[in-house]
């Protein structure tokens, strides 16, 4: 997929991947593999700068396999930005699609 | 690589940062590494796909620096943060670079010319003492009315000038933040 394309959107998909429940780095970071082609050290300066802007607080927890893990949590302000970045998304979604089906299809 | 190798390399290319900052963000490393062997993976399978080290420190130097500057605005550090946020790749070259250059011309300018406005009277002034400056049809003391009219001026314009930069400094670490939301996840 288009590097320019992913950068723009990783910030929303960490996000988004937070919003049900807290997750730890390497969760976030396999999730997100999973459905983007990223390098996944990448990922936690978001993570770090997500938290300094205050839309995440992080929280050590103990985990069953070994030493605690830091676990990530959406806060209110990190919600609302959240939907913001959702709106704009769907937004720009539908506009460049309607454009594609216009004049791009047969 | 091997895990020690991969943050003992990190941790060379993150020196500039404090060290319980750059502790931290090796621990991230650190962390995911051992939660990657954890959940089945090879140590240097997990290492390889973390990606290249020096992009990693590149991303969080941009996003120290450009913290730094915006807790404390100094030229240094808003100079230190466009160049971090430069480094991120070539596309940012013009993006950043090119408003930045473009505002720090105008800002010279102003500076050029408020100097010479407050430098231009005392010239004049020495020149009318030492008895070289000619005033043609100019009566004395017009001549020091247009001085000290000329020097006043040159004063605004550098206490303008002065509190522009201070708004530029502001308004450049908020266009640096914007940049660091699109361009990182570099792969």
């Amino acid at each position: 997929m288009n590097v320019q394309f992913k950068k723009g959107v990783l910030e929303l998909c960490v996000l988004a991947l937070t919003a049900k429940a807290d997750r730890y780095g390497y969760e976030l970071v396999h999730r997100l593999s999973e459905t983007l082609e990223i390098a996944e050290g990448t990922v936690y300066p978001i993570l770090r700068r997500l938290t300094k802007e205050g839309l995440f607080t992080t929280y050590l927890a103990e985990s069953s396999e070994g030493p605690p893990r830091k676990y990530y949590h959406l806060t209110t302000k990190g919600e609302q930005y959240l939907a913001d970045q959702v709106r704009e998304w769907r937004e720009f979604y539908t506009s460049v699609n309607q454009v594609i089906e216009e004049d791009a299809s047969p | 690589m091997t895990k020690q190798e991969f943050l003992r390399e990190l941790n060379r290319l993150l020196a500039r940062v404090p060290v319980s900052e750059r502790r931290e963000m090796l621990y991230d490393y650190e962390e995911h590494i051992r939660s990657a062997i954890e959940n089945g993976s090879t140590e240097v399978e997990a290492v390889t796909r973390l990606g290249n080290p020096k992009m990693i420190a590149k991303e969080l130097l941009a996003t120290a620096y450009v913290q730094q500057a915006e807790t404390s605005t100094s030229i240094p550090n808003v100079l230190r943060a466009v160049l971090a946020v430069i480094g991120l790749g070539f596309f940012n070259i013009v993006i950043v670079l090119g408003p930045f250059c473009a505002v720090v011309g105008v800002l010279i300018a102003l500076y050029a010319v408020a100097f010479s406005f407050i430098i231009a009277p005392i010239a004049a002034l020495i020149g009318i003492i030492v008895g070289s400056a000619y005033l043609g049809v100019l009566s004395p003391l017009l001549a020091i009315f247009a001085m000290v009219t000329v020097e006043g001026v040159g004063w605004l314009l550098a206490v303008g000038a002065i509190s522009l930069t201070r708004l530029f400094g502001q308004l450049c670490i908020r266009y640096l933040k914007l940049n660091l939301r699109v361009i990182e996840g570099g792969k």
